[in-house]
C-alpha cells in the first residue's frame, strides 16, 4: 500500500508538534499504515540510541568579573583640560582683556572697564611674577593629581597580579591532583610488572 | 526569576544578574557545543566565547524573552565558524583516524560501556554534514521546537524538518553498518 504522508508531517507527528486536530488525524492514519509505523519505529530506535549519550556533570565554572576602569575620573580630567584650553584661547583671543597681579591678588578686567593709562614697568613686573607663581601652583597641582592617578593604577595592577598568582597556584594544585590521580591509577599495573622484570633480569 | 528578568536587571547595572544567566545556561551550552564540535576542549572554548559575545551584545537583544534562541544562535554561529577553520587545518593523520570505522564485532558487544558508546555516537554525529548535525543536536539533545530551531538557524521550518529527517536517516544507516541498535543498550 502506498502512503502519501510527507516525511516532514511524519516528523512533526513523531515529536508531537502537530496542531491538535492534525495530531489525532495522524494517529488514526498511523494505526492503519504499516509504512508509517515502520518509519516511526526506525525514528524511535535512532532516537533511543542518540539519547544513550546523556549530559555529563558540569565541566565549567564561568564567572564574569566586572573590570574596574576609572572612566569617570578620566572624563572629569578631560573636561578640566578642555575648560583650561578654552580659557587660554579666550585669554589670547579676547581683544579687550587685561590680567594684572597686585598685592598677592590676581585681577582680571575686560570690556569697557579697561584702564586708559598704559601700565608702568612695576605693574608689568608684578604681573609677570604673579603669573609665574600661578603657573608654578598649577604645575604642582597637576603633579599631585598625576601622582594620585598613578597610585590608583598601581594599586589595581597589584590587585590583578595577586589574583593572577592565586589563579596560577590553583591551576598548579589542580595539575598536581590530576597527576597524583593518574599516578595512583597507573601504579597497580606498574607494581605488577616490576616483580616480573626482576625475575627476568639476571 | 526568568531569563528576561535577569536581563533587565543586568541592563539596570546589576552585574551579577549576568552571572546567574551564565550559571543557568553554561551546562546546556557546553553540551550543545560538545555535540556540535565533537571535541571537549573546543566545546569549552566555544561555550566561553559564546558567553563573552552574549555579554558584549546583550544590550542589542530587543526581546529578552528570546534570550535562549538568541544564545543558541550565537553558539551555533561560533561553532560553525570554528568548524570551517578546523577543516582548513585538518591533517592527514586526523583524516585517517576519522575514517577508521569500528569493527562491527566490537560494536555488538553487549557490555559496551558508556564511554565507548558515547565515543561511537560522537563519531556518528561528526560524520553527518554540519547543517544536519546542528539540527539533530538542537532537536534531540536540546529539545527545541521546530520553530525555535528555524529561528536559531535563520532557516524555514520545512528546511529544518528536511535536514532532521535526512540526518536521522543517515545516523540510522551508520548504526546499522556498525551493528548497534537500541536492544543493546
Amino acid at each position: 500500500m502506498n502512503c502519501n504522508v510527507k516525511k516532514e508531517d511524519l516528523l512533526t507527528f513523531f515529536y508531537g508538534e502537530c496542531e491538535k486536530g492534525e495530531q489525532e488525524r495522524m494517529k488514526e492514519h498511523v494505526a492503519t499504515c504499516a509504512t508509517c509505523r515502520r518509519e516511526l519505529d526506525a525514528l524511535a530506535s535512532t532516537q533511543a540510541l542518540l539519547r544513550a549519550w546523556p549530559d555529563e556533570a558540569p565541566r565549567l565554572d564561568l564567572t564574569f568579573v566586572e573590570a574596574e576602569v576609572p572612566r569617570r575620573r578620566f572624563r572629569l580630567m578631560a573636561s578640566l583640560a578642555a575648560a583650561a584650553a578654552a580659557a587660554v584661547v579666550l585669554f589670547f583671543a579676547w581683544p579687550e582683556f587685561e590680567l594684572s597681579y597686585r598685592a598677592g591678588e590676581l585681577d582680571l578686567k575686560w570690556g569697557e572697564t579697561l584702564a586708559d593709562e598704559p601700565p608702568t614697568r612695576a605693574d608689568l613686573l608684578a604681573t609677570q611674577e604673579g603669573t609665574v607663581a600661578l603657573m608654578n601652583q598649577l604645575l604642582r597641582a597637576s603633579e599631585t593629581r598625576q601622582q594620585r592617578v598613578f597610585d590608583h593604577l598601581l594599586t589595581e595592577i597589584q590587585a590583578q597580579r595577586y589574583q593572577d598568582l592565586q589563579l596560577i597556584n590553583r591551576q598548579f594544585e589542580q595539575f598536581d591532583r590530576e597527576i597524583y590521580i593518574h599516578l595512583r591509577r597507573d601504579e597497580a599495573p606498574v607494581m605488577e610488572v616490576l616483580p616480573a622484570m626482576r625475575y627476568i633480569d639476571p | 526569576m526568568s531569563d528576561a528578568d535577569l536581563i533587565l536587571r543586568f541592563r539596570a547595572g546589576q552585574h551579577q544578574a549576568f552571572n546567574l544567566l551564565v550559571w543557568r545556561w553554561q551546562n546546556r551550552l557546553y553540551h550543545f557545543a560538545l555535540r556540535y564540535s565533537g571535541d571537549v576542549e573546543d566545546a569549552r572554548d566555544l561555550c566561553q566565547q559564546s558567553f563573552i559575545r552574549a555579554y558584549r551584545q546583550l544590550h542589542k537583544l530587543r526581546d529578552p524573552e528570546r534570550f535562549s534562541t538568541w544564545l543558541y544562535q550565537i553558539a551555533a554561529n561560533l561553532c560553525r565558524d570554528h568548524l570551517r577553520q578546523r577543516v582548513q587545518h585538518v591533517s592527514l593523520d586526523a583524516y585517517e583516524e576519522a575514517s577508521d570505522r569500528p569493527h562491527p564485532a566490537l560494536c555488538q558487544a553487549a557490555d559496551m560501556d558508556k564511554v565507548e558508546l558515547r565515543d561511537l555516537l560522537n563519531r556518528a554525529l561528526q560524520a553527518l554534514p554540519e547543517e544536519q548535525r546542528v539540527v539533530v543536536v538542537l532537536k534531540e539533545y536540546e529539545g527545541l521546537k521546530f520553530r525555535e530551531i528555524a529561528e536559531v538557524l535563520d532557516a524555514s521550518i520545512n528546511t529544518v524538518k528536511s535536514r532532521l529527517y535526512y540526518g536521522l536517516k543517515a545516523l540510522r544507516k551508520t548504526f546499522n553498518q556498525w551493528g548497534i541498535d537500541r536492544d543493546e543498550l
